[in-house]
C-alpha cells in the first residue's frame, strides 16, 4: 500500500485528533451524554442505527449502474488482451490493412481524421521525441487519387487491475498544413480509478477471484498511426524513414 | 433437568438482561467506532497501486469496509476484557447468582454484542458504497465490487459474527488471566504479535492463524470457530472460579 504525501501528513494529524478526542473531549461528552442517554434511549439509538443500515441495502440495489467502469467479463479474454502487443504481430510478413486492424481483437480505433490535400507532396513532423517510441506509423497508398489523406490511430488494450482504460487514452494531435502532416503527443495523462473490494470476511471464501488472475498489474500497449494517402502522392519520410513503414497492396 | 440447572439458566438469563441494560453505553461506543472507521475508509482508502509509462500515469485506489470490521473486532476485544474487570464483576455481586451464572451471562452478552457488531460492521460497507455513489465521480469508479449481492452481504455478516465471537472469547480469556496476574495483559498480546513477526510459515502461531483465515469452507470454518469458542470459554470459567470472592 502506498501512502500519498497528503495521507502521510493527514494520518498522524488524524491520530493526534483521535487521541485529543479520547483524552479530553470524550470524558466531557460522556458526562453530559450519560445523563441524557438512558439504557432505553441507547437501545432505541442502536435500533435506529441498525434500521437505517438495513434500509440502505435496498437503496444500494436500486441505484442505477450506468456511468461506471466495468471490468472485462471474460477473464481469459482479459488476460489475453492484456498481453496483446503490437510487437507480437508479424508485421513484416502480414502488414496490417485498416480492415485487419478493425477485426483484430485487442486493438481499438481511438481517433480518425481526414484532410483535404493542396499539394501532391507529403512530409512529416513529430513534435515529441517520445512519440516514436510509443507509436508505429504505417502509410498505405489508396487505389485512387481522391485528394484526401486519412489518418487513424489505433491502440492495443491497456489494462490495469482488469480495468480497460484504452478508450480513455488520448491520441496524438494530428494536423495537416502545406503538405506536412504533424503529430504532437498529448501531455502526460493522469487517470485515477476507484475500485471497491470485498471485505476480508467475504474474500476468504471467494476462490480465485478476478483480481488473482489479471492481478493489479498494468499493461501499457502501443499505438498504431495508420495513414492512407492518394495513389500518386509523393512521400518524403525525411529523418523518420526508420519509423515509417510503407504498406503496399491491399 | 434438575431444579439446579433450571435455576442456573434462569439466573443467568436475568443477569444477562441486567448486564445488557447496564452496558448499553458500549453500543454507542461501537457506533462511534464504526463511524470513525467509515471516515478512515473514505479518506484514506485501503490501498493504492499506480503505474505509468511516458505518456500516461494510472492509479487505482481500492476501498472496502474491512476497517469497520477490524475496528469492531477491537471494540469487542475491549468489551470482553472489560467484562472481566473488578468494576464489572462488582456489578454481579448485587445480583443473586454464582460465578457460573455470571460467566454464562457474560458469554451470552458477548455473543449478543458479536452479533450486533458483526451485522452492523458488514452493513457499514453498504453505507460506504452509498456515500461513495453520491460523492465520487462515477466515471472513474469500477462497478464490479461496488455492487453487492445479498448472498455476499449475508456471508460477510456470518463470518464477521464468527470472528467477533472468536476474538471476544480470546479477549475474555486474556481478561480472566489478567485478573489473576496483570502481566498477562501485556505478555499475551506481545506473544501473539511477536510471533507474527517471525518469518516462518511453520511457526506455531502462524499455523493457528492460517488454520482459521485460510479456510475456504464456511461450514468447516464455522465449526472450527464454534469449537474453539467453547474450549476457550470452557477454560475461562474455571479460571474465574479460582478467584477470590470479590476479586
Amino acid at each position: 500500500m502506498n501512502l500519498s504525501p497528503m495521507n502521510f501528513i493527514l494520518l498522524p494529524l488524524m491520530l493526534l485528533l483521535i487521541v485529543i478526542v479520547i483524552k479530553f473531549v470524550g470524558p466531557i461528552i460522556r458526562t453530559r451524554v450519560s445523563g441524557v442517554m438512558t439504557w432505553k434511549r441507547s437501545f432505541i439509538f442502536a435500533g435506529i442505527y441498525l434500521g437505517v443500515l438495513i434500509l440502505l441495502v435496498p437503496v444500494l440495489s436500486m441505484l442505477p449502474d450506468k456511468d461506471y467502469i466495468k471490468l472485462i467479463d471474460n477473464r481469459v479474454e482479459a488476460f489475453g488482451l492484456s498481453h496483446t502487443n503490437i510487437d507480437n504481430f508479424d508485421f513484416l510478413n502480414h502488414l496490417p490493412t485498416e480492415g485487419s486492424l478493425k477485426k483484430q481483437q485487442g486493438i481499438y480505433k481511438i481517433s480518425s481524421h481526414t484532410f483535404k490535400i493542396d499539394t501532391n507532396k507529403l512530409s512529416f513532423i513529430f513534435y515529441e521525441p517520445n512519440l516514436n517510441g510509443n507509436y508505429r506509423i504505417y502509410v498505405k497508398r489508396k487505389d485512387v487519387d481522391d485528394g484526401e489523406i486519412g489518418v487513424s490511430t489505433y491502440a492495443t488494450t491497456q489494462l490495469v487491475g482488469g480495468i480497460d482504460f484504452t478508450k480513455l487514452i488520448l491520441p496524438p494531435a494530428v494536423s495537416f498544413q502545406k503538405g506536412t502532416l504533424s503529430f504532437r503527443a498529448p501531455s502526460r495523462q493522469t487517470l485515477d480509478f476507484k475500485q471497491f473490494k470485498n471485505d476480508f470476511t467475504v474474500d476468504q471464501f471467494k476462490l480465485q477471484n478476478y483480481g488473482n488472475l489479471v492481478g493489479m498489474s498494468a499493461s501499457f500497449g502501443s499505438q498504431i498511426i495508420y495513414i492512407r494517402v492518394p495513389k500518386s502522392m509523393e512521400i518524403n519520410k525525411g529523418m523518420y524513414s526508420d519509423q515509417i513503414q510503407m504498406i503496399s497492396g491491399t | 433437568m434438575s431444579s439446579n440447572e433450571v435455576n442456573l439458566l434462569s439466573i443467568s438469563l436475568k443477569q444477562y438482561f441486567y448486564k445488557l441494560k447496564a452496558n448499553t453505553g458500549l453500543l454507542n461506543r461501537l457506533i462511534i467506532t464504526q463511524m470513525l472507521a467509515l471516515f478512515f475508509s473514505l479518506v484514506g482508502a485501503n490501498g493504492m497501486m499506480s503505474s505509468g509509462n511516458g505518456t500516461v500515469s494510472v492509479s487505482v485506489r481500492t476501498y472496502s469496509a474491512s476497517i469497520a470490521i477490524v475496528f469492531s473486532i477491537l471494540w469487542i476485544t475491549t468489551v470482553a476484557i472489560l467484562l472481566t474487570t473488578k468494576q464489572y464483576k462488582k456489578m454481579e455481586m448485587t445480583l443473586v447468582g454464582n460465578r457460573m451464572s455470571g460467566n454464562l451471562s457474560d458469554v451470552v452478552l458477548l455473543m449478543t454484542a458479536s452479533v450486533f457488531a458483526g451485522i452492523t460492521s458488514s452493513l457499514v460497507g453498504v453505507l460506504l458504497r452509498v456515500i461513495m455513489y453520491f460523492t465520487f465521480d462515477r466515471s472513474k469508479m469500477v462497478f464490479d465490487g461496488f455492487s453487492l449481492t445479498v448472498s455476499d452481504l449475508l456471508l460477510g455478516m456470518v463470518v464477521a459474527i464468527l470472528y467477533m465471537g472468536l476474538v471476544s472469547a480470546m479477549g475474555y480469556l486474556v481478561g480472566m488471566l489478567a485478573q489473576d496476574n496483570i502481566a498477562f495483559l501485556v505478555l499475551i498480546p506481545i506473544a501473539i504479535f511477536g510471533s507474527f513477526r517471525v518469518y516462518n510459515n511453520y511457526f506455531f502461531a502462524q499455523s493457528i492463524y492460517r488454520f482459521y483465515v485460510e479456510d475456504v469452507s464456511l461450514a468447516l470454518f464455522a465449526l472450527k470457530v464454534i469449537i474453539t469458542m467453547i474450549i476457550i470459554f470452557g477454560v475461562s470459567m474455571p479460571l474465574s472460579n479460582r478467584m477470590e470472592v470479590g476479586k
